[in-house]
């Protein structure tokens, strides 16, 4: 019998010694933290001593668990608010791009949110929304007495509600202007001429020239917000509810950090970022394809 | 060409490798040099500023009586101090001595931390019996002990007897029995006075203290140490108890309205001291004190009461007593052992105890230092913390339900928004997946 002998060309050699590095990197930070993720999660461990193997017991426990399903409910109602999140600024961005008196003092406005960054939005909205803060005052000085009834943060609903606007929403704005205005650039002017000469209003051109043009762009800002809907949020929520009241804020991201790093479970909290794992490689899936797509387009 | 590209690679490679190793290398060689040994010891309280001052000199003190140690006092944040802790753990980072509570944070993780035995023999019989079974693994004051205590601690409510006096009330009765303390309240309320100071933003603690204070008087010592094991039951009477009479509180009013928008440290404090309410539920040491209370409304304005007391209480003189609230412990990895066990007992002991107490107001649990007895409130805290001591609850259950266990706090005192049932339900949930 023939045997067939694998053999690497010289280019395929060089190419692999200097991707090394890259490779040797992405294998200690990256594919290694992963795997022994895996592994942990199949484990009893605090993070200090021996891990105990204990099968998939974490998984068990992680499907009867309340907060796994107050997080699963937490994340619907945030991704809920992701089509407001995107068409919200794409609706800034076009009426921008049309021409608004001072549009760069506006586009400043509201791109500051991305400039503060999440924990500080957070500690200051946690003020702002207090029974001691300014909209509280304002409210009694309007004359409305139980203005400290008015506790946004207190409340599970309100709480979850003010979380996804604050964060899927209003601290998105700015980059989306500026996303989407960036887009909007690309699209051929004489597209509207043309448009114009035909009698169309500003908001047909919108529908049936801008939306088509940008389609891509819609499309990756919103796999985007998904991605910082399921792994970037604990910033915000650490400072802004602490997951509370209840579990009405918590989401998985939350929840693996709360159990690896407040209730010294590890191993558990493990299994708990292997589902979160799954979650994001499915918006990973989703983002490559649209990649791909832009691309072949 | 391609010889040059494959060349230019295995460089790459070997430069990474050799930066990899060095780093590694380096760390490893720290701390073997000859010279004088530095300590570098961890603290959440050292950036306050009285308590860091006082630290500063404490540790002036120690490097002048041990010129071959040199301190590098490090402060850390509070509110991760314990994630930051078994990161250094893990890492075997340089840390020598750390500040530590005496509570569950500190058991879950306490195989790193270093067995004092051998090393405080002489000075074991200095230390309270209740400190050292607090700092001692096996709950033994003869052994076990991987904390030195630096403050005992314990829990009770103040009160201002300015603000009685405004009410109608006769300031030198004491209101601990329940029903007397309903009736101040309602009267205090009447006359526009906010009863109870309460800040349970983040943690609500103010809940969380009065729980404690509560169910001293409710449960025995041993039931209470039944919260270690999941002996006793959330579900107990008991608990069902003391959950109703603090919704009382809140039902009738009796509670600040800003209390879920304020922290306890320091805003429900300072509120307190600013004489905005009646009552407090504050500490026996360290901080939200008789001294802090003491010094902003005058001692002669300030009266102490272990906890309110229901009728059919079984322990009505019951003071919550930690034994010892913070205290600080050797880290097991730290090449330094015998350097940071002389250090831990100086600065728990002695002189440098006594620079603690005088800046903080602590009640420092060791004989070589002596107690202020010209002070009448502190002098009838002592004498409950001595002769009426009870377990503190929250120092047994497991550290990892605490904040879920506040988050449900929140959401049926506050939020209004469970049933009582729902939330014993939820708690004891809680405490069991925490086990």
């Amino acid at each position: 019998m023939k045997r067939t002998r694998f053999r690497m060309t010289q280019d395929a050699k060089d190419a692999l010694v200097l991707l090394s590095p890259l490779l040797v990197l992405t294998g200690v930070f990256l594919v290694f933290p992963v795997a022994s993720n895996f592994y942990y999660s199949l484990t009893k461990w605090k993070g200090l001593g021996t891990p105990v193997f204990i099968g998939l017991e974490n998984y068990r426990q992680l499907f009867q668990d309340t907060r796994f399903y107050s997080s699963l409910k937490s994340l619907g109602t945030l991704v809920l608010y992701i089509p407001l999140g995107v068409f919200l600024p794409l609706v800034i961005a076009n009426i921008l791009r049309t021409g608004l008196h001072g549009w760069k003092a506006y586009r400043a406005l509201l791109y500051l949110p991305n400039i503060i960054g999440p924990v500080i939005l957070g500690t200051i909205f946690s003020v702002i929304l207090s029974q001691v803060g300014p909209i509280t005052e304002i409210l009694k000085s309007l004359g409305y007495a139980n203005a400290n009834e008015f506790y946004m943060l207190g409340k599970s609903t309100s709480a979850i509600n003010t979380l996804s606007f604050l964060f899927v929403v209003w601290m998105r704005v700015g980059f989306g202007c500026i996303y989407f205005l960036a887009a909007m650039s690309t699209i051929d002017e004489s597209l509207y001429d043309a448009a114009k000469i035909d009698g169309t209003n500003k908001f047909q051109d919108f529908i049936h020239i801008t939306i088509p043009g940008i389609r891509f762009s819609i499309e990756f800002f919103t796999v985007l917000a998904f991605i910082e809907v399921f792994a970037r949020m604990y910033g915000m929520i650490f400072t802004l509810t602490g997951g509370g009241p209840g579990y009405a804020t918590y989401t998985l991201e939350f929840g693996v950090y709360m159990l690896s790093f407040s209730a010294y479970q590890k191993g558990y909290a493990s299994a708990w970022a292997v589902i979160l794992f799954f979650f994001c490689a499915i918006i990973a899936l989703v983002q490559i394809r649209l990649i791909r797509k832009g691309e072949q387009s | 060409m391609k010889k040059n590209a494959t060349r230019i690679g295995i460089i790459l490679v070997l430069v990474l490798l050799i930066a990899g190793a060095a780093t590694l290398g380096a760390q490893g060689q720290k701390g073997e040099a000859e010279g004088p040994i530095t300590l570098t010891v961890w603290n959440f309280k050292y950036a306050e500023e009285i308590g860091g001052k006082a630290f500063r000199e404490m540790d002036r003190l120690f490097m002048e009586q041990n010129p071959g140690i040199i301190i590098d006092h490090q402060a850390q944040p509070e509110s991760n101090y314990y994630q930051l802790l078994i990161s250094a753990f893990s890492a075997k980072s340089d840390l020598d001595v750390f500040l530590t509570h005496t509570d569950q944070r500190a058991w879950g993780i306490s195989e790193s931390y270093y067995l004092l035995d051998d090393q405080i023999k002489d000075v074991m019989d200095t230390y309270a019996d209740s400190a050292l079974e607090a700092c001692s693994e096996t709950k033994s004051k003869d052994s076990g002990i991987k904390i030195l205590p630096l403050t005992a601690q314990g829990n009770g409510f103040y009160y201002n007897k300015t603000l009685l006096k405004q009410a109608g009330l006769d300031p030198e009765v004491v209101p601990s029995d329940w029903n007397t303390f309903l009736n101040a309240c309602e009267k205090l309320k009447n006359a526009g006075i906010t009863p109870i100071i309460y800040g349970n933003q983040g943690s609500p603690f103010g809940i969380c203290f009065t729980y404690r204070t509560i169910l001293g008087t409710l449960l025995s010592s041993d039931e209470i140490d039944g919260f270690t094991d999941g002996s006793t039951t959330f579900k107990r009477d008991e608990y069902v108890q003391a959950t109703r009479m603090i919704k009382e509180l809140f039902d009738k009013g009796y509670v600040n309205v800003e209390n879920s928008s304020i922290p306890y440290f320091m805003d429900g404090i300072t509120d307190f001291q600013a004489g905005k309410g009646a009552f407090f539920c504050g500490l026996n040491s360290d901080i939200a004190h008789w001294k802090d209370f003491g010094t902003a409304l005058g001692y002669e304005n300030v009266g102490y009461f272990s906890a309110p007391v229901a009728s059919n209480a079984k322990y009505p003189l019951a003071q919550v007593n930690q034994g010892a609230g913070i205290g600080f412990a050797v880290a097991d990895h730290s090449p330094h052992k015998e350097a940071a066990a002389k250090y831990v007992k100086f600065m728990t002991s002695g002189e440098a105890g006594k620079v603690f107490m005088d800046a903080t107001g602590a009640i420092v649990p060791n004989s070589t230092i002596p107690v202020d007895a010209s002070n009448p409130m502190l002098t009838d805290i002592l004498e409950k913390m001595n002769s009426h001591a009870t377990p503190d609850i929250m120092n047994r259950v497991p550290g990892g339900m605490i904040t879920d266990y506040y988050n449900f706090m929140t959401l049926y005192f506050i939020s209004g928004e469970i049933s009582e049932s729902r939330y014993i339900d939820q708690v004891e949930a809680i405490y069991r997946s925490n086990l």
